[in-house]
C-alpha cells in the first residue's frame, strides 16, 4: 500500500532479488500446505454419516442402483486412490461433477460464485482498510478528547456485534425504514453497500484499534519531535513520518482479520441472497453434497494462503528494513 | 497502573500478609475496573440461567402455541413475544444460554487441555515433536477462521455434541503456540535450570515450573478467545448448521425470525441484544483481565 507522498523508491532497487527469492521460496512451500488441505477436506468427506449416493437416489432405490451410480463416481475404489484420482483431475482443471446436480462439473458452480464473493471480500477488505485506519489516525491524533472517544465507542461496538446482527439493524434502517437501499438481490452496484458494510465493520474496527495504538507509539518516538520541532506541519508529520511507521502493526492484523473476512461471506451471502462460493458452499451442505462443500472449502483456503503471502511481501514494502530470507 | 505495590484499599488493610499472591493481586486490580466487574457479573448471571432455565423459562422451548402467532412482545404471557410458530421468544432466550455457556465452557476446558499440553510438550522438548506439533498447528492455521468448523459441521451434520468437537478443533492452536512460545523462554531462566540441576524430573518440571508461569497469559487469551467462540456458536448455528432444530440457539433464533425485519423487526430485538451483549461482557472481562494480569501492559 503506498502512502501519497512518502518516498519508498529505493526499496524495490534493493530488495529486488531477495523479494523474488522469497516470493518463489514461499510459493514452492505453498504445495504441501495445499496438499494436506486436500487431504483433509477430501477424507473428511469419509467421515460423513450415511452415504451421499443413497441420499442423492432416494431410499427406494435398489442396491444396483446405487453400485452402479458409485461406479460411475469412481466411490467404489478405496480412499487413497479416489484421492489421487482427484488430485489428478484437479492438477487439469477438473475437480470431480456434483452428486446432486446430476454430474454438473463442481468447478462450473464454485467458480461462479467464487468472483462474486471475491469481489465483495475485495471490496470489504479495501473499506475496512482504509475507514479503520483513518478511524485509528483521529483517534490518535485527538488522543482522550471526543473523536477519541467516539471512534474507539466504534471500535468495541464493532468488535462485538454480531455480523447478522448489524445486517438486521442495517437491513431495517436503510432498507425497510428509510427505503433507499435494497436488502436483497444481486448485480448492480448498490447491491454491494450493505453487504460490504457487514463484511467490513469488524475488521475496521479491530484495525482502527491497533492504528491507533500504532500511531501513538509512533508520535511518542523522537524523530517525530524532530519533525515538529524543524517546523513541519502536522498534517507533513502525521501522514509522512507517522503514518507509514505505524502501517506494520496494521498490515499485521489486516492479514488475520482476512479470515473472518473470509467466513463473513457465508453469512452476508446468506443474508442479502448473494450467489457467491458461500452460498454455494452452504447448500452443498444442505443436499449432502460433498464433492461441493470440499472443493469449496479447498479453494477459499488456497485464496487464504495466498492473501497471507501477499500481506508477508507487503511488510518489505512498508518498512525497507525488513529482510526476506 | 503501576506494577508492583498494587495499592490497597483502606478498608481492607487490616493483617496485610508480607507478599500478595499474584492471583490475588490480579483479582483486587480486576475488581477496580467497573466494565470488567459488570461483564463478570453478568456471565455469573448467564450461567447461573443456563443452571436453572427449567425452572426460569415460562414455556417449553418446543411448545408451539397456533393462537399467539407473531405476539408482539408485551404480549400478557409472552413478555418478548412469540415466533412464526407460536413459540414463546423469552423461553427460548433462555434456552438458549444453554448452548452460548455449554459451547464457552467445554471450549476453554478443551483448548486450555490440549493447548497447554502440546505447546508444553512443543517448547520444552523441542526437535521432532516440536516440529510435529507445529506443523501441526500450522495446517489449523491455513484453514481461515471458521472455515475449518464449517466443514465439520457441514459434514458431521447439526447437533450439540458435533459443536464442541469443531469449535474445539478449531481452538487449541493458537493456545498451543502461545504456550510454546512462553515456554521457550522460560526453559532457559535460572530458577527451571536451578530445578533442572538439583536432580528435579522432566515433568515436575513442567507441571510444578512452567506450566503455573504460563497460565496468565494462556487465561487471558483464552477469555479474550470466547467472545468469538460464542459469536462463532451463534454464526454457525445462524447459518443451519449448529444446534439441531427444534432446540434454539441465540444464532438459530435470528435466523428463524430474519423474514420479520421487514414486518415485526422488533421480535428480533431479544436475541440480537442478548448475543451482542454476551460478547461484549466476555470482550470487556478478557480486556479486565489482561490489564489485572499484566499491569505492564498499557492499552
Amino acid at each position: 500500500m503506498a502512502v501519497p507522498g512518502v518516498g519508498c523508491s529505493d526499496f524495490p532497487q534493493r530488495g529486488d532479488s531477495a523479494l523474488i527469492a522469497f516470493t518463489l521460496r514461499r510459493l514452492l512451500a505453498l504445495i504441501p500446505t495445499l496438499l494436506v488441505i486436500t487431504a483433509i477436506t477430501f477424507f473428511m468427506g469419509f467421515a460423513a454419516p450415511g452415504d451421499p449416493i443413497s441420499t442423492v437416489l432416494g431410499e427406494r432405490a435398489s442396491t444396483a442402483q446405487v453400485a452402479a451410480l458409485k461406479a460411475q463416481y469412481g466411490l467404489d475404489k478405496p480412499p487413497l486412490v479416489q484421492y489421487f484420482k482427484f488430485l489428478g483431475g484437479a492438477l487439469h482443471g477438473d475437480f470431480g461433477r456434483s452428486y446432486f446436480y446430476a454430474g454438473r462439473p463442481v468447478i462450473e458452480m464454485v467458480g461462479t460464485g467464487f468472483g462474486t464473493s471475491l469481489k465483495i471480500g475485495g471490496v470489504a477488505a479495501l473499506y475496512a482498510a482504509l475507514f479503520g485506519m483513518i478511524l485509528g489516525i483521529i483517534a490518535a491524533v485527538n488522543r482522550n478528547r471526543w473523536p477519541d472517544h467516539l471512534a474507539m465507542f466504534f471500535a468495541v461496538v464493532g468488535v462485538s456485534i454480531p455480523g447478522f446482527v448489524l445486517a438486521i439493524a442495517l437491513m431495517y434502517l436503510f432498507g425497510v425504514h428509510l427505503k433507499v437501499l435494497p436488502t436483497v438481490g444481486w448485480g448492480e452496484p448498490k447491491h454491494y453497500i450493505l453487504p460490504v458494510l457487514v463484511l467490513g465493520t469488524r475488521s475496521a474496527a479491530f484495525i482502527a484499534r491497533i492504528t491507533r495504538s500504532a500511531m501513538l507509539d509512533v508520535i511518542g518516538q523522537d524523530y517525530v519531535r524532530t519533525a515538529r520541532a524543524k517546523g513541519l506541519s502536522q498534517r507533513v508529520v502525521i501522514l509522512k513520518h507517522a503514518v507509514k511507521n505505524a502501517l506494520i502493526p496494521v498490515i499485521t492484523v489486516l492479514g488475520t482479520t482476512m479470515g473472518s473476512l473470509i467466513t463473513g461471506t457465508y453469512i452476508i451471502e446468506t443474508i442479502f441472497g448473494i450467489p457467491g462460493v458461500g452460498r454455494i458452499s452452504l447448500d452443498g451442505i444442505f443436499q449432502r453434497d460433498y464433492q461441493v462443500i470440499q472443493v469449496s472449502t479447498m479453494l477459499i483456503a488456497t485464496v487464504f494462503v495466498l492473501v497471507n503471502l501477499v500481506v508477508d511481501m507487503m511488510y518489505g514494502v512498508v518498512d525497507p528494513r525488513i529482510r526476506y530470507s | 497502573m503501576s506494577a508492583g505495590s498494587a495499592p490497597v484499599p483502606a478498608a481492607a488493610v487490616v493483617r496485610e500478609p508480607q507478599s500478595v499472591n499474584l492471583w490475588v493481586a490480579a483479582w483486587r486490580r480486576l475488581m477496580k475496573k467497573p466494565t470488567a466487574v459488570i461483564a463478570l457479573v453478568y456471565i455469573i448471571i448467564l450461567v447461573l440461567v443456563a443452571l436453572f432455565a427449567s425452572k426460569l423459562a415460562p414455556f417449553a422451548y418446543e411448545l408451539q402455541n397456533y393462537d399467539v402467532v407473531r405476539a408482539n412482545p408485551g404480549t400478557p404471557g409472552h413478555l418478548l413475544g412469540t415466533d412464526l410458530l407460536g413459540r414463546d421468544v423469552l423461553s427460548r432466550m433462555i434456552y438458549g444460554t444453554q448452548v452460548s455457556v455449554s459451547v464457552a465452557g467445554v471450549v476453554l476446558l478443551v483448548e486450555t487441555t490440549v493447548g497447554i499440553t502440546l505447546g508444553s510438550l512443543a517448547g520444552y522438548y523441542g526437535g521432532w515433536i516440536d516440529m510435529v506439533i507445529m506443523r501441526l498447528t500450522d495446517i489449523m492455521f491455513a484453514f481461515p477462521d471458521l472455515l475449518l468448523a464449517i466443514l465439520i459441521m457441514g459434514i458431521r451434520g447439526p447437533g450439540i455434541g458435533n459443536l464442541f468437537f469443531a469449535m474445539s478443533v478449531v481452538a487449541w492452536p493458537g493456545l498451543a503456540r502461545l504456550v510454546r512460545g512462553q515456554v521457550l523462554a522460560l526453559k532457559e531462566s535460572e530458577f527451571v535450570q536451578a530445578a533442572r540441576s538439583l536432580g528435579t524430573s522432566d515433568s515436575r518440571i513442567i507441571l510444578r515450573h512452567l506450566i503455573p508461569n504460563v497460565m496468565s497469559p494462556v487465561l487471558v487469551s483464552a477469555t479474550q478467545g470466547l467472545a468469538g467462540v460464542i459469536l462463532a456458536e451463534a454464526s454457525l448455528s445462524f447459518l443451519g448448521i449448529g444446534v439441531r432444530p427444534p432446540f434454539p440457539s441465540w444464532g438459530s433464533m435470528i435466523n428463524n425470525m430474519m423474514e420479520m425485519v421487514y414486518s415485526q423487526p422488533i421480535l428480533l430485538i431479544g436475541p440480537s441484544v442478548i448475543l451482542a451483549t454476551t460478547v461484549l461482557a466476555f470482550n470487556f472481562l478478557g480486556d479486565g483481565l489482561r490489564d489485572a494480569l499484566d499491569p505492564r501492559l498499557k492499552h
